[in-house]
């Protein structure tokens, strides 16, 4: 095998050379593939220009700042170790000037001896170097990635509503990822590449400075070599990416517009653009695989030139008996060691840039503030506003998503304290907009929105959404139990999550979906802490849509909000469920002010009260019979919506 | 059993490239080879220097290891730019097999598989099967060829040597193998936990709202710290051991120097070996280290490989449930379509269509309505074979459909789906996929009927508009007047509609009814709609309820039998009239 694919043992963690380049070749496709399948993402990560920028290298460091002990102690055991390995070729050479030549037995038994010690220490401190470089990496990027989920809890609904959850996950985990790869391979191995490189150099001329000089010369070009086969294959790496993001592109295309290509009879046709594409990528990554077969010769070439420059300089000048043949020897040993971090530090770079990259980002995202601040000016809990202020009133609110386009238009309503209020409305009327303002996810245009008479702007927002509960249209549930869904992870007193499973009849489906060991991992089935309850399934697909808004009643039962805002579901439940869920519901309305969002003609039986919202304005208001009576809007609504319903059993 | 059963599938392919795999190991071969004689050559120039030889000597020397280097350089080039090349063309060729595979495979294959799945298999695990025919096939055939020439070589120079060389080899396979077992163990584990990890922060981030609404992030903070703080110390097993196991290896290399040092010493000093010789074996010995260890990093290759090619496998061992038949087709088709005693589940799912009769005669329109998943849509599916029927038959003129060739059958069925998919290209390629090679004029008459003048004329490059992936570019009736163009141009004897005007406005609707009527002349028609404004103009309307034909005749006869039909007529009328009501006016 040619020297220059021979890797040191240290190269087995990932410095330079093939193995280190296929693995990231590797995860360089994957990334891709991850980013490229979700084009939204893809285009804004295209713009970021990876570039050493000392601002963000200096808050980078801020994170490393409470483990700056640790850091020290890695660097110091790296500078030990790196310099302790340097003496294996003066010990070569000692062996063989002193004992070999001297046809000492005795000394070179002693100086095998220690040797042996030599390795058994930097085993322990290379041992103690990696893991302490590892695990201190590791930790600073468990308190980056805690801070950033803690960051992204307190953004605002309009945030999420611009960045798809795939962009957000990317920014926890393969961003952050790329931070590890910056403290473990990058910084401070940095520290040990310089010591080596400047410690041969120092042996080298200490041990015969014109030797030192002849041999060095091959390193200029090393370096250039190594400089124009990093650029050439970065460029040859941009392409293959941009090709497989097309090739992914056209496939998962063709898969989600099969049956237009088999309706059309297409698929030859579709074969033969994709076999463009397929080639396109399959020559860009020839490219590649040139450069890496040029590489890797010509760099075997200049250590042979190394090589025969010592052997040959050095041959002469140890026939002049000015270089001893342990010295040479040694020397032949200091290249062949002083060519790694040569072509590593490239490497290194690649890496820097990738992690500066992934740092611009996330700090993008840590410097985000969330339009909506979570704690209001004025006074925490103090006056509520005129007595007897209505529970909830909207004055004269204005509100759009969008600029231009209006969804409320001067909406005013109140809602008096313990009363249950139905609004009902076509699609697009404006109905859940109302829920979101109430609730304080976005805030008005214009007017008004108080809660307890005092505006929710004032309030602090944890106070107003414990005393204004959402049970949204769709029920959100978590991968868990039952238990886990109705009180949640912030946690409920016990009696009142036991009381709103039994209320809302979840009790025998509470004990079914209890923790039960996961069983569908891979891997060994022997893991530490296996038992993770799987419970009601990823977004509780284990249930159904209407067992789903029995545990959505449930948990707004045990968070027990003095007002509730109840968005109905509309999806179709069978007739049992469908009375259980009324059931639930008018015990979940049961004294408390409710403003609900109908869709269900039970539920509008239930309500004092019935507003009717048309194109962003109140246009009804009274009873379900006066309204009738009226045989407006809400009339003709309630002819085309609910009449169907009674029909049903 | 063999060892590697689906890994086993790849050899047509390395057949096909026989040639260059079998190139490739003469370079490997020529490669080591010559590069194992610099050691003998650096032993001859110690010697030298230690005899007091001639710089003339010494230089001839130095210039023979530059040229071994430029030569087997040479040679190193060629076995990697063959031996990888050649991954690359399996690569090439294992995708295109591939995809073609997965276009021939029916809608109920689609209907098990997810897209993210189906991708995920072209890419990632193409990517491990191919890098087992790449670098694993290369350093697979290096190590052995390197190992078996240095110990000829080396056991030429010394026996005793080259067992003290050879020592720490063995030693090294072992902790390898052990390692890379416990490693992958332990990675397996700290993947477990970040896909843990990654879940609950998709969890949180997709359930913001009731997450924030319930002032629940402080909570789901400390509990996605928790699972941060489990994946930490995961990662800190793995890292601890694989420290161990790096350290072990730099240990063991270390070691076989000092023994090579301490009995080579031995040696010279005994005179059975000349320096030159000892210093010869180092080298040996730094040579034969990273084929060691790439035997470890080889074997994990390959065992991933294997994984990934039985994933592969299974979706190229499906086998595509929809067979072209023998028959051909009238010419001209003339288009009188039967469904007898139809009958359709989705796999073992419940009945959605049951034992329909229906018969629609040569050159007829006829309308399908009904609820929301009354198996309308599903009835057209079976006409262009997306699905066969689980029981009875569906004929044209008079055939059954699975009698018919596939591609001749589907050449005379126009369908204008649901869902308007478009492609990511140009309108005009768009428009021309049923008819690669349609002629501009009539593209853009096809335009043109389906009412997309306007639109045309709104964009700045027409017809030859990109439209951006999946259509997202245009409004959802422009997409669908854009797939009612591609089935125009098709010009087909049996037209399909389903649901084609759902987001058309009031008066682009009657314009496309208007062009529907022209087009319906001379060729058999059904139309799958929800609005009664769409079908009323039938020549036959057919109620579908629950998977059973409920009501059937025209407009007039079907308001006049006051049944389904009427009640649906009415309540859209309602619905109207409600959405037109101006409250201010």
């Amino acid at each position: 095998m040619s020297s220059a694919e021979r890797r040191s043992p240290a190269g087995l963690s990932g410095g330079a050379g093939e193995k280190a380049s296929a693995t990231k070749k590797a995860s360089a496709t994957t990334r891709a593939d991850a980013t490229d399948t979700n084009p939204a993402a893809s285009e804004t990560e295209r713009l970021y220009q990876p570039r050493l920028d000392r601002v963000v290298l200096a808050r980078l460091l801020g994170y490393a700042r409470p483990y700056r002990g640790r850091i020290a102690g890695a660097i110091l055991l790296l500078l030990l170790v790196a310099g302790l390995e340097l003496l294996f070729p003066l010990l070569t050479r000692r062996a063989i000037d002193t004992y070999i030549t001297g046809r000492d037995l005795h000394g070179l038994g002693v100086l095998s001896l220690f040797y042996l010690g030599l390795l058994v220490v930097i085993f322990a401190l290379r041992y103690l170097q990696l893991v302490l470089t590892q695990a201190t990496g590791q930790r600073i990027t468990t308190d980056l990635r805690d801070s950033l989920f803690a960051h992204i809890q307190g953004l605002d609904q309009a945030w999420f509503e611009k960045n798809p959850v795939g962009r957000i996950m990317t920014r926890l985990t393969g961003d952050v990822e790329a931070l590890n790869d910056l403290f473990t391979s990058g910084l401070v191995s940095i520290f040990g590449d310089v010591v080596t490189l400047f410690g041969i150099a120092g042996v080298l001329f200490w041990l015969n400075p014109r030797l030192a000089l002849v041999a060095l010369t091959v390193v200029p070009l090393l370096l250039t070599v190594t400089l124009l086969f990093r650029a050439r294959v970065r460029t040859a790496y941009a392409l293959i990416r941009v090709r497989i993001a097309a090739i992914n592109a056209y496939l998962q295309e063709s898969i989600a517009g099969v049956s237009l290509v088999q309706l059309f009879h297409r698929e030859e046709i579709h074969e033969a653009k994709f076999a463009g594409l397929n080639a396109a990528h399959r020559d860009a990554f020839l490219k590649s695989v040139f450069y890496y077969s040029v590489y890797f010769p010509v760099v075997e070439l200049l250590e042979s030139l190394a090589l025969a420059l010592i052997l040959w300089y050095g041959g002469i000048v140890s026939l002049r008996g000015a270089l001893t043949l342990g010295s040479l020897v040694a020397f032949i040993q200091y290249a062949e060691r002083f060519f790694r971090p040569i072509r590593d530090l490239s490497e290194r770079y690649n890496i820097l840039q990738g992690a500066m990259a992934s740092s611009e980002r996330i700090f993008d995202l840590l410097d985000t503030k969330p339009e909506i601040a979570a704690t209001a000016p004025r006074d925490r809990d103090g006056s509520r506003g005129a007595w007897p202020a209505p529970a909830v009133e909207f004055q004269n609110v204005r509100f759009s998503y969008v600029s231009g386009e209006e969804v409320l238009k001067g909406l005013s309503f109140a809602v008096r304290r313990g009363e249950s209020v139905a609004l009902v409305g076509q699609t697009g009327a404006g109905k859940t907009t109302v829920s979101t303002l109430l609730s304080r996810f976005r805030d008005v245009d214009d007017g008004a929105v108080l809660v307890d008479g005092r505006d929710v702007r004032d309030w602090d927002i944890p106070s107003l959404r414990r005393r204004v509960a959402l049970v949204p249209q769709e029920a959100f549930l978590w991968t868990g139990d039952i238990r886990l869904n109705v009180a949640l992870r912030a946690g409920r007193p016990e009696a009142m999550v036991a009381e709103a499973i039994r209320l809302t009849g979840l009790e025998t489906l509470a004990g079914r979906f209890a923790a039960v060991p996961g069983n569908d991992h891979a891997g060994d089935g022997r893991e530490s802490d296996g038992s993770r309850p799987d419970g009601v399934g990823e977004r509780g697909s284990q249930l159904s849509s209407g067992e789903r808004q029995l545990v959505s009643i449930a948990r707004a039962l045990a968070a027990d909000p003095p007002i509730l805002v109840l968005d109905e579901a509309t999806s179709n439940v069978d007739t049992e469920t469908e009375q259980r869920i009324r059931a639930a519901l008018r015990e979940l309305l049961r004294g408390r002010t409710s403003l609900v969002i109908a869709h269900r003609l039970s539920t509008i039986r239930f309500v004092n009260r019935i507003l009717v919202l048309h194109h962003g304005l109140l246009v009804e208001d009274g009873t379900h019979d006066e309204l009738l009576r009226r045989g407006g809007i809400y009339a003709r609504y309630y002819e085309l919506e609910y009449r169907g319903q009674e029909a049903a059993p | 059993m063999p060892l590697f059963p689906h890994l086993g599938n790849l050899r047509p392919y390395l057949v096909r490239y026989r040639g260059q795999v079998a190139l490739g190991y003469l370079f490997v071969v020529l490669q080591s080879g010559s590069a194992l004689t610099i050691p003998w050559l650096l032993k001859r120039g110690v010697d030298g220097i230690q005899r007091g030889a001639p710089p003339s000597f010494l230089l001839q020397t130095a210039a023979t290891i530059l040229a071994i280097s430029a030569f087997s350089g040479v040679f190193l080039f060629l076995k990697r730019w063959v031996l990888i090349g050649a991954s690359r063309l399996v690569e090439y060729d294992l995708r295109q097999d591939f995809f073609a595979h997965l276009q021939r495979l029916s809608l109920s294959f689609y209907g098990r598989h997810r897209t993210g799945d189906l991708m995920a298999r072209a890419t990632n695990d193409l990517n491990a099967v191919r890098d087992v025919v790449g670098p694993g096939l290369m350093y697979g055939m290096t190590t052995l060829t390197t190992v078996a020439v240095s110990l000829v070589l080396m056991l030429r120079i010394d026996p005793v040597l080259a067992a003290a060389t050879l020592v720490p080899f063995p030693l090294m396979a072992v902790v390898v193998s052990r390692f890379a077992q416990e490693v992958h163990r332990r990675s397996v584990k700290v993947q477990d936990q970040y896909g843990v990890l990654s879940n609950a922060a998709q969890e949180n981030i997709a359930g913001i709202r009731v997450v924030q609404g319930y002032c629940q992030e402080e909570a789901e903070g400390e509990h996605f710290a928790r699972e941060n703080r489990t994946y930490m110390n995961r990662s800190l097993d793995l890292i601890r051991f694989r420290a161990l196991f790096q350290g072990s290896i730099a240990f063991l290399l270390g070691g076989g120097s000092l023994l090579l040092l301490w009995i080579g010493g031995i040696r010279v000093i005994h005179g059975g070996v000349t320096l030159g010789e000892l210093v010869a074996f180092t080298a040996y010995l730094s040579q034969l280290t990273w084929p060691f260890i790439a035997v470890g990093w080889v074997i994990s290759l390959v065992q991933r490989g294997e994984a990934a090619m039985q994933r592969i496998q299974r979706i190229r061992d499906e086998v595509p449930e929809i067979h072209s038949g023998p028959g051909t087709l009238l010419d001209p088709v003339r288009g009188e379509i039967r469904f007898e005693g139809v009958s359709f589940r989705y796999g073992t799912g419940a009945e959605v269509l049951h034992a329909i009769d229906l018969v629609v005669p040569a050159g007829t329109v006829l309308a399908i309505t009904g609820r929301t998943g009354c198996g309308k849509s599903t009835l057209l599916n079976l006409l262009p074979r997306l699905y066969d029927p689980s029981a009875g038959r569906v004929l044209l003129d008079g055939i059954d459909l699975r009698e018919l060739d596939l591609g001749g059958l589907r050449q005379a069925i126009g369908v204008v789906p649901q869902e308007p998919f478009l492609f990511s290209d140009t309108l005009s390629e768009n428009i021309r996929f049923g008819r690669a090679d349609a002629p501009c004029e009539d593209v853009l008459r096809a335009a043109h009927r389906a009412q997309l003048d306007d639109d045309l004329a709104g964009f700045q490059q027409g017809i030859e508009t990109r439209v951006g992936e999946r259509g997202v570019t245009l409004s959802g009736g422009q997409r669908q007047r854009a797939a009612l163009a591609r089935a125009l141009l098709k010009d087909p004897p049996v037209l399909l509609l389903d649901d084609p005007l759902s987001s058309v406005d009031k008066s682009t609707e009657e314009a496309l009814l208007r062009t529907l009527r022209d087009v319906a002349a001379g060729r058999t028609v059904i139309i799958v709609a929800h609005r009664v404004s769409t079908v009323r103009t039938a020549d036959r309307i057919v109620v579908l309820d629950a998977g059973r034909i409920a009501e059937t005749g025209t407009h007039d006869e079907l308001i006049a039998a006051g049944g389904l039909y009427a009640e649906l007529a009415r309540r859209q009328a309602l619905a109207e009239e409600l959405k037109e009501s101006d409250v201010l006016g």
